[in-house]
This record gives C-alpha cells, structure tokens and sequence, in this order.
C-alpha cells in the first residue's frame, strides 16, 4: 500500500482541483460561445470541415450574385424582346396592308411606318442594362447596332454584306463568342484552357442571333430590320396611286415571304430566351435551397446542442463545488490534535 | 566483556540522549514540512555491544548489551524512483515546450471564432478575392470594379505580410527563450558543481550534509525537464576515505545506437560543463543550433584531465531544450538535404520555419499563378498570336500558338514580330516596384503597375472582325477557376507535392496540420504530466513528511525519554541500596 502523506495528499489535490478548473472553464466557454471548438487543435478534422463549407458557402454567395445579375439582364433582355417582338408584328400588319393593292395612296403612309418600326427596332435593340449594352454579346460597352445610310451595322460590320469575310465575322461573333458567368455549375477548363460549356452559363446575347444576318440565296437579306426597311422603302418609293415600281412588286412580296421567316426565327429565339430566362431562375431557387443545406451543415458541425452544453456545464460545476467541498476538509486532524501533551 | 557497575548509568544516559536526539530529528521533520524539496530524515540507530575484546570470559558470564548509539541522521529516499521520474520529466518538458511553440503560431493562424460572422480572416479573404472576380467578370470593363479586385488582393497580400511577420516575431522570441534557457541550463550545472564540491568537503569531515542534497536533488529534477540525464553516484578515493561522487551524464537519447555523444558527461563531481550555441559549425553558419559542451572545469576554470569540448549531434538531446531547438529549425516536408542527412526524420518534424515556409510557398504561388494568369500576347479564336491586323505569327513555318510554353526567347520571337502583349504582374515583391522574383508571404505585394490604374485582362482572344471585346471576360473567367482548381504545393527541394487543393483549402491545411500537432502534442504532454504527478506522489510517499508519522515518532521518542529516565532512577536506587544499604546495621 502507498504511503500517503500530508504533503502528497495536498500536492495530489492541487492536480485535481486545477484539472477539475480546468473543465469547468472549458465547458462554460463551450456554453458562452455555443461552439464546439475554439480552436483547430480541438477537433482539426471539424474544424477543416466547417472551414470547407463556409468556403463553400461564400463562394455560393458569390456565384448566386453573378446569377441574380444573369437573372436580371434575362429580364431586360426579354421586355426588349418582347417590344421588337410586337414592332414585327405591326410590321407584318402594315406589311399585309401594304402588300393589297386597295391599300392605294395609302402605301406610302404605310412605307413611313415601316421605316420608322426598323429604326424603332434598332433602337429597342441598344438596350442597356447597368453599363452595358444587352445585345452586344462580349463587347457590352460599345453600341452593338448603328443604322445609317449604308445600312445597319453589328458591331461595325454591315450584317448584310456580301463579303464572305464580313459573313464568316458575323458567324464567328453571333456563333462563337461567349461570355461566361459563374453560377455555380462547378465553372472549369478543358486540357486547352477553355472553358467546359457545361460548366459555366453562356450570357453572351448578340443581337444578329435574333434579328438575323447576311444574305440567303435570292439575295436578300436574312436581317428582319434590312427586311422591313427594303420594304417600307419600297413603299415609300410607290407612285400616288399606289402603285409599285417595275420590278418592285415582286421583290415586295418575295421580301414578305423573307420577313414571315425571319420574324418566325425571331420569335424562336425570343422563346428560347425565356426558356433559358426561366432556367437561371430554377438555377437561382437551387441555389438558396444549397446555401440553406451549407448553412444547416456549419450548424451541425459547429454548434452544440444548447441542453448538452448546459448539462455538461452543470455538472462539470457540481465536480467543481465537490472538489472544493473536499479541499475544505482536505486538511483534516491528524494525530497531533489528539497528543494530549 | 560484562556491564559494570555504573554501566547500566551508560544505558540510560545514552537512551535519554537517543530519545532527545529522535525528536530532534522528529522536530526538524515537522518544522520542514512545508520546504520543498526536503526530504524526511530518520535517525539511524545502533545497539551498543562491547563484546568481544574480554581476554577471558566464563562460560556462565551473561552478556548485555551497553545501550543505544545513534550512529548518524538518513534520508528516506528511492533512487529508481527519481531515475523514473526525471525520466518522464524530460518527457513533459519535451512536450510542454513543444505545445508552447505551437501555440505561438495558434494564436496567429488559428482564425477559429475569428473574422466576420466567424468565417475566418485570411481564409475569407480568398473567397472575398474570388467574389470580387465574380463581379469584375460580370460588369467588365468597368474601373470600379478592377479597384474593388484590387483592394481585395491588397487586403489578402497585407494579411499575409501581417502573418508572416508575426511569425518571424514569433521566431525571435523563441529564439531568445533557448537562449535564455540555455543560460538556466548553465546555471544549474555551475550550482550542481558547487554543490558537489561543498558536499565533498562536507563528507570528508564526517558530514553527510543532507540538505545540500536536498537542494542539488531539486536542481537534477529542473535539469531533468530541460534534458534526459543519466544520474549516477560513483566513489572517488579521497586519501583512503571512500567519497561519494556525483556524475550526471545525456540520457542515451539519440536513437542512433552508434551516436558517439548522447552519453556526454554534464557533470563529473567538482567538474561540470557548460552548453553554448556557437554562430559557427565547421566553418558554417550553425543553421541548426546545434548545441556545444564545453570541456569539463571545476570552479577555479581547471579542465579535468582528458575533458575536451563536444559538438552534440541533431538528436542528442531529448527535452524541452530539444523541442526549443526543433521548434527553431524543422522545416518538415521543406527540410534541406543536410537536414535528412543528420536527421532521417526531419521531414515529418515540423516547427516555425515549417510554417512560414508553407505560408511562403502559398503566397507565392497565389502571386505566380495570378501574375502569369494577367499577362500574354493577344491570340486569334485558334490560339494563334497574331499581329494588331490580325496576321498570324509564324515560327518555323508554323503558327506560334498559346499552349507554347513562354520562354523569354518566345516572348522575344513575339515582341519582334509584331505581336502584342497585353497585361501586366498583379503581384511583386515590394508595393513600389513590378520585380516579381523571390515572392513570399512576407513581401507579397500589389504591383506598382496595378496600384497606378486598372490591370486586370479581360481577354487575350481577339475575334474575327479584329476586335477584343470591350467586356469579353474569358481570362477573368478562367481566373475563377484558378481559384477553384486544385494544384500540387510542391516544395522547392521535394519531388513530391506536400499538397493539392485549392489556394483556400491549402490554408486550411495548414491550420488543420498545426491543430493535428497540438492536439497530439497535448495529448502526449497530459499523460506524461499525469504520469509524472504518479511518481511524484510515489517519491512523496517515500520521502515527504506525514504529520501522523511524526506524532507517533514523539510519542514514542517522549516514552523512550521518560523511560531511560526511569531506568536512571531505578539504577540509582538499586545502587544507593547497594552502597549505602548493604552491610549497614540498623
């Protein structure tokens, strides 16, 4: 049997008591803080974990900022549309007036508003949202459409020259450029350094997809504003009694045949802008519901469970209040007390 | 030889002064009950039996013995308990400074419960960095946006200098502390040797000078927290009369078993050695702090024969000078060839320089990646580089193309054959210059070029018509998958990547890589505390007063008194009958 004496028996209670402290402190900072750590050397594989998820979370935030910027840029996008959309068909209305010979003195009135609908278009076209122009594709600081004598112009190129390097421009731009925005499709590269197109949002719009661009093989344009310009001149150009010029009957209703294609593919791609419109903003509820489940995950692993806390607080302080119970005594009589001399 | 006739006056004289020198003892128990250190002494007692020198003796003669002797004053101490607990207090020391370190560096890049709604400082700003790109990439173009990407970097550079720096402080003060403790370490072994000689001295005088041992006792358990000993008592000669000698050698720490100075001697009685950190190894300078013994000297500066002064090996020594001295120099998976070769292991110990080096190496790939990232020549669609109308740059009759490395040469063939370069570094190695050679953590800057205007390369493509769109963002964008994409954190001297992750998720490690130490660390410290404060209390069993034992040593010593005082009287009324009562006629 171990020898106990005074002095150990003292020394042995001081390691407890300042180890029995030393809970009570721990488990009243765990109740006053609500964490289940203080520090890394607590619990690293939580704490990395809860660092993970807060990264996580922010970048979350980050991406659903650049969504909600996608969002609204698709909303403006699509009222701009939505007026070109019902400009084409007053167009088509003046078109069809315009197209009947009992329309008479009226085509030229009729050549006016067309006109005037063509240049309205180009302008609805130049929208803006915040500092950039919507339709512009990648060059959103520079007015995308200019209409002028020559003709109408996307971003500097004439969208009805023939000029095959003019043409294979405009494909390369309508067709191949493109704008990512982050939002939160987990953006990465390929080996090339280009970006996965599955992996970020495509937000280029160029303004030739809707209104089309070049010429088609009778030689007239495919570009709706070209299309109904030609023909408001057309009947601008007609005589008092209405009536065409040689050769421009034909062209008139060729050209309304070209206008019904090149409305219907603006309209296509109007509905395809509401689809994708209509998909940003399933991807923007997604993300909240995910920040809410990064949230309820931090929670989990962080915080503890209040009545657990408090629980292990009371009782670390009954351990305390024992221990100081039994240091009261600790120094009990001994033999000396009782010597009688 | 029979007792006399006065002889039993000598029983009870010697009893009495037994008795009287047992509460002596007893008392001097007591009175040292509070004086650390001390050790619970016993008188030693002998039976007094002057036999054997009778020249003759009957058959029928009785025998009895002469009284009590008291033949000296003993400690009540366990050797192997010491050895064990010195053993295990180098342990704690280890330990204890080690966790010390440690925590030196928790309370810089432990950012648990720090930074804003507790998402961390440094850790944060990355993600700040990369919210700020998000908006850079979604309103191009735009001044106010490039500054907002800049300030974030400039927040996220002047973190890292703030780190790095109070690393570096941290390392200073560390630095001092093993100096300082090296001083204490020199002090105990001077005190030890003085108290060696004093008690040599003591004992040739027929002194057994117990509380000098008490003393030089608590001196070797606070030399054995600093570093593993080896405590021996041998005996010397001193002209003829055998003297106890005290010799205090390293504990064996070195694991290599062919290790020729873990055994050093520190202490051989009246000669001890003294520790120092020379500036010099070799001709080096002494990168690793090792640790010099000097020659053996008494207290006049008299070398004993044969002591010459040693160089300790990296593993000699085993205890909280140990781990001051791996804290200062283990540099982990970053640990020079010259460290592998003095230490196999030094590539999984990790100290300060361990961590400042990864937070180096993180800035400065953060600045590499980046500044590479905002710099080039301007490409077709292809990834051709082409000239400001356009043209293609040949080389060798083939197009120059951007999945080309970019060497100097290149970027001169580019430069001279009309290509364009766009961008600039976004990072240098000081705020007031472009110089981007040597970043680290504690010199990471904004470049001067950025700080005068907006920097950031939207795009190096140039489409078809000959234009770089005015808000074409694709190098902006894959500047945020920069920011998400794992790479390898290679250290310049190792083959293998200590790391792959994302330039957060790095961060991150490094923090958990110092929590996974402390908590282990901890741990170690806790059971070799616990176990120490085992022995100590077995050592106190042993050797600490007990208030009970010494009421009962002065009951028994205040029986004995008053009974050889008895005795006395008893023998003088017997002998007054004898002499005064025997033949006298009444």
């Amino acid at each position: 049997m171990i020898r106990s004496t005074t002095n150990s028996v003292l020394k042995n209670y001081r390691y407890n008591l300042q180890h029995s402290t030393n809970i009570l402190n721990n488990s009243r900072d765990t109740v006053l803080t609500g964490r289940r750590y203080n520090s890394f050397a607590d619990d690293p594989a939580s704490v990395s974990q809860s660092f993970h998820l807060r990264s996580s979370l922010l970048k979350l935030d980050s991406q659903y900022g650049a969504c909600e910027s996608a969002v609204r840029k698709y909303d403006v996008a699509w009222s701009t549309l939505n007026t070109v959309v019902e400009d084409s068909k007053r167009a088509k209305e003046a078109i069809l007036k315009g197209g009947d010979d009992t329309a008479g003195a009226g085509r030229n009135a009729l050549g006016k508003e067309l006109t005037q609908l063509a240049k309205d278009i180009v302008h609805t076209m130049n929208a803006k949202y915040g500092d950039n122009f919507v339709f512009a594709g990648a060059d959103g600081l520079n007015v995308p459409f200019e209409f002028n004598e020559n003709g109408l112009f996307y971003r500097g190129i004439n969208v009805n020259s023939t000029d095959p390097k003019d043409i294979e421009a405009l494909k390369l731009i309508t067709e191949g450029e493109k704008k990512y925005a982050d939002i939160g499709l987990g953006l990465k590269e390929d080996a090339n350094g280009e970006i996965i197109t599955t992996s970020g949002y495509n937000i280029a719009m160029h303004g030739t997809k809707f209104l089309g661009y070049g010429q088609d093989d009778d030689g007239d344009p495919k570009n709706i504003v070209s299309i109904i310009s030609r023909m408001g001149q057309i009947l601008e150009g007609c005589d008092d009694n209405g009536d065409f010029k040689p050769g421009e009957r034909e062209e008139y209703y060729r050209l309304s045949s070209k206008f019904e294609k090149a409305a219907a593919s603006l309209t296509n791609e109007y509905t395809t802008l509401d689809t994708q419109a209509s998909f940003l903003k399933e991807n923007k509820k997604n993300m909240e519901a995910t920040s809410f489940t990064l949230q309820e995950q931090i929670l989990a692993i962080e915080k503890v469970d209040p009545a657990d806390a408090i629980i292990s607080f009371a009782w670390a302080q009954y351990s305390y209040n024992a221990a100081l119970k039994v240091g009261n005594s600790i120094l009990s009589q001994s033999l000396m007390d009782y010597m009688s001399h | 030889m029979s007792i006399g006739t006065f002889g039993s006056f000598t029983q009870a004289r010697l009893g009495i002064y037994a008795a009287q020198t047992g509460l002596s003892v007893t008392g001097n128990n007591i009175s040292n009950i509070n004086t650390i250190g001390y050790t619970r002494q016993r008188l030693d007692q002998t039976s007094l039996y002057a036999g054997g020198s009778d020249r003759y003796y009957s058959a029928n003669s009785v025998r009895v013995g002469n009284g009590v002797l008291c033949t000296g004053v003993s400690q009540l101490r366990d050797p192997y308990l010491d050895i064990r607990f010195r053993g295990e207090m180098a342990s704690v020391g280890a330990m204890d400074s080690k966790l010390h370190g440690l925590e030196s560096i928790q309370k810089i890049l432990d950012e648990v419960g720090k930074g804003n709604e507790e998402f961390g400082v440094l850790g944060a700003q990355f993600d700040d960095f990369f919210k700020q790109l998000q908006n850079l990439n979604d309103s191009t173009g735009s001044v106010i946006n490039d500054t907002q990407v800049r300030s974030s970097a400039e927040a996220l550079a002047k973190l890292f200098n703030s780190y790095a720096n109070d690393l570096n402080k941290v390392y200073d003060n560390a630095k001092d502390e093993f100096k300082q403790d090296i001083e204490i370490v020199n002090g105990i072994l001077t005190s030890i040797r003085d108290l060696n000689a004093t008690i040599r001295k003591a004992e040739i005088h027929g002194d057994s000078a117990l509380e000098l041992r008490d003393e030089r006792n608590m001196l070797i358990d606070q030399l054995s927290s600093y570093m593993k000993i080896d405590v021996t008592y041998e005996e010397e000669d001193v002209g003829g009369k055998k003297i106890e000698k005290l010799v205090l050698k390293l504990g064996n720490a070195n694991p290599d078993p062919n290790s020729p100075n873990d055994r050093a001697v520190l202490v051989d009685g009246i000669h001890a050695t003294q520790l120092s950190v020379p500036d010099k190894v070799n001709g080096n300078d002494n990168n690793f702090l090792l640790v010099s013994l000097a020659s053996l000297k008494d207290s006049k500066g008299r070398v004993k024969d044969g002591s010459t002064e040693l160089l300790l090996d990296d593993n000699d020594l085993y205890g909280s000078l140990q781990s001051q001295r791996e804290f200062l120099t283990e540099a982990g998976e970053f640990a020079s060839a010259e460290a592998l070769a003095m230490d196999p292991d030094a590539n999984i110990k990790k100290g300060i320089v361990y961590y400042q080096k990864t937070l180096d190496l993180l800035a400065n790939q953060f600045a590499a990646v980046f500044n590479e990232a905002n710099q080039g020549f301007v490409r077709n669609e292809k990834g051709e580089y082409v000239t400001e109308d356009g043209t293609v740059i040949m080389k060798d009759g083939k197009p120059v193309t951007a999945d080309m490395p970019m060497t100097d040469e290149l970027k001169k063939y580019l430069t001279d054959n009309g290509g364009q370069f766009k961008g600039g570094p976004l990072f240098s190695n000081q705020g007031n210059g472009n110089d981007t050679t040597g970043i680290s953590a504690s010199n990471i800057s904004i470049s001067k070029q950025w700080s005068q205007g907006p920097l950031i390369v939207g795009s190096f493509t140039q489409n078809a018509a000959g234009q770089i769109g005015s808000t074409d963002s694709s190098n902006i964008a894959h500047m945020l998958v920069l920011m998400t994409t794992k790479r390898d954190f290679t250290p310049d001297n190792a083959q293998e990547p200590m790391f792959k992750g994302t330039f957060n998720e790095m961060w991150i490690n490094i923090g958990a890589v110092l929590g996974k130490d402390m908590m282990l660390s901890n741990t170690m410290l806790n059971m070799y505390k616990s176990s120490a404060v085992r022995l100590d209390s077995s050592r106190d069993s042993v050797s600490s007063v007990d208030l009970n034992d010494e009421a009962m040593n002065m009951m028994q010593y205040s029986k004995s008194y008053n009974a050889a005082c008895r005795l006395m009287t008893t023998i003088d009324s017997i002998l007054d009958k004898l002499i005064n009562g025997t033949g006298v006629l009444t």
